[in-house]
């Protein structure tokens, strides 16, 4: 309980002053703070893959996507100042959804829901032990289906907004200095991603957690080297397609033999989704990573980040 | 049990909070931040109800985990989006000096 209470006023506390800073870096650093309290809060409600998910693509993905963004121009926008005259709906329509929060929790049923109940009544039949990767990839495989559509069309988005990307880099580390460190650091982050990977099929873990850190590892590689253009950047590209080619053909045929879409057969089940997971993995690596290394090479244009703020 | 009671009231918190971020300030990127601390309050509603039964249920975990990949995507784009129209803000400005 001190914990808990410990955690909520940190939270509280970071919140509070992100209303109060200049500057958008420490608002940056304030989001990473934001996200790792949440980590802890995750775990303390018994949400390890949450947290898990939540540290690895949450936080540090995220805060790598943010922190690129301080390339851009909006970083000097100037901050208007006055209040706007929508504040007080705002506040009143911020209080109407607390409300209805806890109108929502005072609510709901103690006991687990229906779904939860179904879950682990019938946790044998999906062929996996654990709870939370069974349900993502055989209850509710079409909720994962789309979560992979949704991933390619934010790489379309993305792709379609930087057209012609520059390879002007603003932060450069010196690559001799780098790279003798980089295999240090890449080599063991890639196994420790298959490692979370296996271990989704019995505890914690999963195609999401793993891709996310082979995504990191990627990432790190093009940040720290001067020239990108390097050959593995074609190589993986084809892995780019095949998660969801994979998943649509596990569909199709789940169709013609049972009868039922993303219904995988039942004597080869375990298999499969295995097989899934692996190829689910590398498809969701490639796919963060080219959209983060479109961002990272983005046209910001001339001297985005070197003009002082301009007096408005 | 108390302790879940206190992280729902964190969870509207942090969903107002991050309606005023969106409100009070007028960068774009703070907007940006205050949409995902929006996020996180419905994520934490999820995962406090998930936990209130004794045995945690799972249903809401994978429906958050799909939430947190979402949301990255979303912010990526959103970022993409936020790049393009300050560039283009920047340009306006100049034309006009």
């Amino acid at each position: 309980m001190m914990i808990d209470i410990l955690l909520c006023i940190m939270l509280l506390i970071v919140l509070g002053s992100l209303f109060f800073v200049k500057r958008v870096e420490d608002g940056i650093v304030l989001f990473l703070f934001i996200g790792l309290v949440m980590c802890l809060i995750w775990l303390r409600l018994d949400a390890i893959d949450v947290a898990l998910v939540e540290a690895i693509v949450g936080t540090a993905l995220l805060t790598a996507v943010m922190l690129t963004l301080l390339q851009s121009h909006a970083v000097n926008e100037s901050e208007s100042g006055k209040p706007l005259p929508s504040l007080l709906l705002y506040l009143s329509l911020g209080g109407a959804g607390a409300w209805l929060m806890y109108q929502i929790f005072l609510q709901a049923e103690t006991a687990l829901g229906e779904a939860g109940v179904l879950t682990f009544e019938r946790l044998d039949e999906s062929g996996i032990e654990a709870a939370v990767t069974a349900v993502l990839l055989n209850f509710r495989g079409y909720d994962t289906l789309l979560e992979i559509v949704v991933l390619y069309l934010g790489w379309m988005c993305v792709s379609v907004l930087s057209k012609d990307p520059h390879t002007e880099f603003l932060y450069r580390i010196p690559a001799s200095f780098m790279r003798a460190r980089l295999a240090l650091v890449v080599v063991p982050v890639s196994l420790f991603a298959f490692y979370i990977l296996f271990q989704g099929f019995t505890s914690h873990g999963g195609a999401f957690h793993a891709g996310a850190m082979l995504a990191g590892a990627a990432m790190l590689l093009v940040v720290s080297e001067q020239n990108v253009q390097h050959r593995w950047l074609q190589r993986i590209a084809p892995l780019l397609w095949l998660g969801f080619g994979v998943f649509i053909a596990l569909g199709i045929s789940g169709h013609l033999v049972e009868g039922t879409f993303l219904n995988y057969p039942k004597s080869m089940q375990s298999d499969l989704i295995f097989f899934l997971e692996l190829v689910l993995t590398f498809s969701i690596g490639v796919l963060l990573f080219k959209t983060f290394r479109l961002f990272y090479q983005m046209d910001y244009g001339p001297k985005a980040s070197d003009t002082p703020e301009t007096t408005a | 049990m108390s302790g879940v009671v206190l992280y729902f009231g964190m969870s509207g918190i942090l969903f107002v909070s991050g309606m005023l971020l969106i409100a009070l300030r007028s960068n774009r990127i703070f907007k940006l931040i205050g949409m995902n601390v929006m996020g996180s309050g419905v994520f934490m509603l999820f995962i406090a109800l998930a936990a209130r039964s004794e045995q945690t249920d799972p249903v809401p975990h994978a429906m958050v985990l799909t939430g947190i990949v979402v949301t990255v995507v979303m912010t990526m784009v959103a970022g993409a989006l936020i790049t393009k129209i300050s560039s283009h803000d920047s340009d306006v400005r100049a034309d006009h000096e």
